[in-house]
């Protein structure tokens, strides 16, 4: 993902901010690294690109 | 949440689709594009592959299926893995939100309807294409949905049933076009797009948050 995407992105829960932790990029994209609630401290992680946003939830719920 | 399941799992067959279906494909999208000539900063809730994002100049998309995702970016749409009832957007982000052949698959479109209006702007417009179930080729895909492994799960929705509740989740001024008057595979050429709905299986409703 974009890091300009940071600017839209909040918790799909609380809709509170989110702090962003890099663990790889390439070039303007964001590989993989963790989304953090500043409200209620859930990790969303950036998976191959992607910012994984499901209610936590539903995570496990769903074949990767 | 179940229901993106058999998207996961067929994304070629998904894609297929639209291949076989090219000129219903077109159709669906020239109408969309009638309502929304100029998206601005927008949104597609149920983005898929971008089939419907991308010719239409969506920037951003959504969906709970990872593998139709990596498809819509490579289209060049920025994606979110997330579902329709809980977006992960702010407030006030987008000026369109586009929501195509994707309602019959939320599991609450209540929830959906007022979370889309949350992320539009005030002066925003909120775009929902859908094949209607009133329609022939709706009646057609209910009869036969235990035997397609996309449809299976859904549950179609009547243009009158949806415009109720877009207005009870407060979205107003509703405008109207439709379009594929025939059996989609037997469309050899775009159809026509008229005002209105009744006639065509597919609608698109646009309405103001």
């Amino acid at each position: 993902m974009k890091e300009s995407m940071m600017d839209i992105l909040c918790c799909p829960m609380d809709k509170a901010d989110l702090e962003l932790e890099v663990d790889h990029e390439d070039e303007d994209e964001i590989v993989s690294g963790t989304l953090t609630c500043t409200e209620c401290g859930e990790a969303y992680p950036i998976e191959e690109g992607v910012p994984n946003m499901l209610p936590p939830d539903m995570r496990d719920d769903v074949p990767a | 949440m179940p229901k993106s399941r058999p998207f996961e799992r067929h994304t070629d067959r998904y894609d297929a689709w639209f291949e076989a279906n090219d000129a219903a494909y077109r159709s669906e999208v020239a109408s969309l594009e009638r309502l929304v000539p100029h998206p601005g900063e927008g949104l597609e809730i149920g983005v898929g592959t971008a089939r419907f994002a991308a010719p239409l100049g969506i920037a951003v998309g959504i969906d709970p299926a990872v593998e139709m995702l990596a498809r819509a970016r490579r289209r060049g749409v920025d994606v979110a893995r997330g579902v329709a009832e809980d977006l992960p957007f702010r407030d006030g982000s987008f000026d369109t939100a586009l929501v195509v052949t994707t309602i019959c698959f939320v599991d609450d479109i209540p929830q959906t309807l007022s979370e889309a209006r949350r992320v539009l702007r005030p002066d925003g417009s909120l775009v929902i294409g859908f094949i209607d179930r009133d329609s022939p080729v709706g009646q057609m895909y209910q009869e036969t949905q235990s035997e397609n492994p996309f449809y299976r799960e859904a549950v179609f929705v009547s243009t009158d049933e949806l415009v109720d509740a877009l207005e009870a989740a407060g979205f107003s001024e509703f405008e109207f076009v439709q379009t594929i008057y025939r059996w989609p595979g037997e469309l050899d050429e775009q159809d026509r797009i008229e005002e209105g709905h009744g006639e065509g299986s597919f609608v698109a409703i646009e309405a103001s948050p």
